[in-house]
């Protein structure tokens, strides 16, 4: 009888805590992207490439056109 | 306490539906509040799943008996560490286990993702939910395991008296599960495969939110290789499970549950290939998502496989009882949910599929981005050779109501060539320029390399014609296994090359560069390029694998003897003399202790110099007493194993039949999944600045 009055009250609190942000105002969701994140994934990728150009894996024009791709995906 | 428990399921189920339709209105309207309405369930289905398992888990230490599951998989005189394993014994535990982790990973993910990538959020958060809900709908209606016990007149247990549950022990768990490896198996392959979820959720998420951009996956990606690597370790501890349990001298049958668990790896592998070209060209989008997508409904295949009662195997859970509505019963229900998020799967790869065609063309066959594809589609081949022979005995079934085994003599021949070609294609790819390739750059990179597994070939040739006649008539009779081996050498030698060469290359040059000092540029490599090198040493781990796999299953030698204490046999290289055949009090109450053991002591010789003493044992379980259970005794070294056990015994003669394996190279597994691990943990250090 306890562990089934118990569960009334984890299941009123449960919903209860679920369904509290409808009662707020409506506000849309953000679509804004972490710029930060995407120049650290940028960065991050051109720098494996110029390891790479040291080990004479790609070539400067590559890493180049590559680098501009990278630059251009990250503002799309 | 059991009935909050039992409760904490059906409330999760209801936040899990309402979830669903919160996640759905946020994703249609974009308003926030249903978005955190949708996260709130899910952090809520958490805590009540995570409750749900502290409360069994209590019910297994407490020998609760008034829980069927308890009653079955636990038993009184059971150790304590076998009762917490007990979650994952059976059926209702481990798919309470496998919601729990789902539910854990999910809370993790939404909340490192809150911020950057809020937008993806709805959607993402629908898969997630839609997915615990599923887990929850079988825990609350059709695997519950709070399921209070009934006696055979369908009396509740739990309305017994004291006096009555006097004497009441359990079922306990199936002896073969009680293993130390199997307290560590399950868990880790569990988070292998429930982890591809957390993927797959994003990458659909992206998707469905029309992402073009696609730097936001590096989260995803993370979970992946997370996913991958605690799959791939949990795969290989449980060959190391059934290598050291069942006793038949091996660790990989082709079981079809085994193959269960390395379809969604195998895909899971072509995913973080293939993902590494979309990062940083843009390409291969298509493949990415299919790859994920496959990683995902096959560990949810793989789930319905051991669980549905329609394979056998050592590693299934069970029957379904056939007299269960066809609409009820578990399997069918599993199937839906596999078709459903098939639909959404595929149906939106074909809504979106504009947003999946690469922004760039392939300008060379021989270049990286070319390598990669062809490897990873060559993974996707090995997938679907797996899947084929794991899913054609069901069908075949269906329809003839006969039964088709497909065992070593399906797989080995169509697994062997592609696996040697995916080594190959490993190894070249590591050194393949970018973009326009060119033949010359390869030449210059390879020249060591080929050398290196040229010799590898020459020494190994040089090494079998030293057995003389012997090896000759061996070769005759099964002269493909041997090319593979001579394959298998060479390419691991060429492979192994390539890697060490570049190594040693990088740490040279951030030397020269002013990076790193003399010694501590043989560093730098994993603190400058941790993904890569990380990446390396998987690589280094897997070709360790091939070869432990094709020395232990070329050359594996089995003997046999009858022995009395005193006697000495050889086996092979070694020779074994029994010192003594010994037991616990076989009259003792089994319905005190867990086991009796018996056990031959051995004193095992090499030339004239004693290299081990190995106990091999049979244990009685009181919970099986008519199925021992073997405990194997190994002299493991680098080069062979020298695996004992204790094949069959006679107290009234105080003889025993001891069986011997000599398995060359073993050990070599078991090193090339802690490099797996070293590496996927490597892989997944933050890059350092320079």
């Amino acid at each position: 009888m306890a562990g089934t009055l118990l569960s009334l009250v984890v299941a009123v609190a449960a919903f209860g805590w679920v369904l509290a942000p409808l009662f707020g105002e409506p506000t849309e969701i953000s679509q804004a992207r972490s710029t930060d994140q995407i120049q650290d994934a940028v960065d991050r990728s051109v720098r494996e490439l110029k390891t790479d150009l040291e080990l004479q894996k790609i070539q400067a024009s590559d890493l180049e056109e590559i680098q501009n791709f990278l630059e251009t995906e990250s503002k799309r | 306490m059991n009935a909050l428990g039992n409760y904490s399921l059906y409330i999760a189920f209801g936040l899990s539906v309402w979830g669903v339709a919160s996640a759905y209105l946020s994703y249609r309207n974009r308003d926030e509040r249903y978005l955190r309405s949708a996260l709130h369930a899910i952090y809520g289905i958490c805590g009540l799943v995570v409750l749900a398992i502290i409360l069994l888990w209590a019910a297994l230490l407490r020998n609760d008996f008034t829980l069927k599951y308890v009653w079955e998989y636990s038993r009184t005189t059971q150790p304590a560490i076998y009762k917490i394993t007990a979650l994952w014994g059976g059926m209702d535990g481990s798919l309470l286990f496998w919601c729990g982790l789902l539910a854990i990973f999910s809370a993790l993910a939404i909340t490192f993702n809150r911020k950057n990538n809020m937008r993806h959020l709805p959607f993402t958060s629908m898969i997630l939910l839609m997915t615990l809900g599923f887990f929850l709908f079988l825990l609350s209606f059709k695997t519950n395991p709070f399921e209070p016990l009934r006696d055979s007149a369908g009396i509740l247990v739990s309305t017994y008296t004291p006096q009555m549950m006097q004497g009441v022990q359990g079922n306990g768990l199936n002896p073969l599960l009680q293993n130390f490896y199997m307290a560590i198996h399950p868990p880790m392959l569990y988070t292998g495969l429930v982890g591809f979820a957390i993927p797959f959720a994003f990458i659909l998420g992206a998707l469905a939110h029309r992402e073009r951009n696609t730097f936001w996956m590096r989260s995803a990606r993370n979970w992946a290789v997370f996913a991958w690597m605690t799959l791939g370790v949990g795969i290989l501890l449980g060959g190391y499970w059934a290598y050291i349990e069942l006793g038949w001298g091996g660790y990989w049958a082709w079981d079809p549950v085994e193959n269960a668990s390395f379809l969604p790896w195998v895909m899971g592998t072509a995913f973080l290939h293939t993902f590494l070209m979309q990062e940083k060209r843009g390409i291969y989008r298509f493949w990415n998502v299919f790859f994920i997508v496959m990683a995902f409904l096959l560990s949810i295949y793989g789930t319905y496989l051991t669980r549905s009662g329609i394979l056998q195997s050592v590693h299934a859970f069970g029957q379904e009882d056939p007299s269960i509505p066809w609409y009820f019963q578990l399997g069918n229900i599993f199937l839906l949910f596999m078709a459903i998020m098939a639909i959404v799967s595929f149906g939106l790869i074909l809504r979106r599929r504009a947003l999946l065609k690469s922004g760039q063309e392939l300008e060379s066959a021989g270049s990286r981005e070319s390598m990669f594809l062809y490897g990873s589609l060559l993974l996707g081949l090995i997938g679907f050779v797996v899947l084929f022979g794991l899913s054609s005995p069901i069908f075949y079934r269906m329809v003839t109501h006969h039964e088709l085994n497909r065992g070593p003599e399906y797989y080995n021949p169509r697994i062997l060539p592609i696996a040697l070609m995916v080594l190959l294609v490993m190894g070249i790819a590591s050194v393949s320029p970018w973009k326009k390739g060119g033949w010359a750059s390869y030449r210059k990179q390879l020249a060591i390399p080929f050398v290196a597994g040229l010799s590898a070939l020459v020494a190994s040739i040089f090494a079998f014609l030293r057995g003389g006649q012997a090896s000759l008539a061996d070769f005759h009779s099964r002269p493909l296994t041997y090319i593979y081996l001579f394959a298998c050498v060479s390419f691991s030698f060429f492979v192994s090359a390539i890697i060490l060469e570049e190594y040693f290359r990088t740490a040279r040059q951030a030397h020269r560069m002013g990076r790193a000092g003399k010694l501590s540029c043989l560093l730098s490599p994993f603190r400058e390029n941790p993904r890569r090198y990380g990446g390396y040493v998987v690589h280094l781990g897997i070709v360790c694998v091939f070869l432990g796999v094709a020395f232990s299953a070329t050359f594996q030698r089995e003997y046999q003897e009858s022995m009395k204490p005193g006697d000495a046999v050889r086996f092979g290289p070694y020779v074994v003399r029994m010192a003594d055949l010994e037991h616990d009090d076989l009259n003792a109450d089994l319905q005190k202790v867990n086991d009796v053991r018996i056990w031959a002591d051995l004193q095992v010789f090499r030339g004239n110099k004693l290299v081990a003493l190995l106990r091999p044992m049979r244990v009685f379980y009181s919970a099986n007493p008519q199925q021992p259970t073997y405990e194997v005794a190994i002299h493991s070294t680098l080069m062979r194993d020298f695996y004992t056990l204790l094949a069959g015994f006679d107290l009234n003669s105080n003889s025993a039949t001891i069986g011997a394996f000599v398995n060359p190279m073993v050990a070599w597994l078991w090193l090339g999944g802690v490099l797996l691990l070293v590496g996927g943990l490597t892989a997944l250090i933050p890059m350092r600045k320079w």
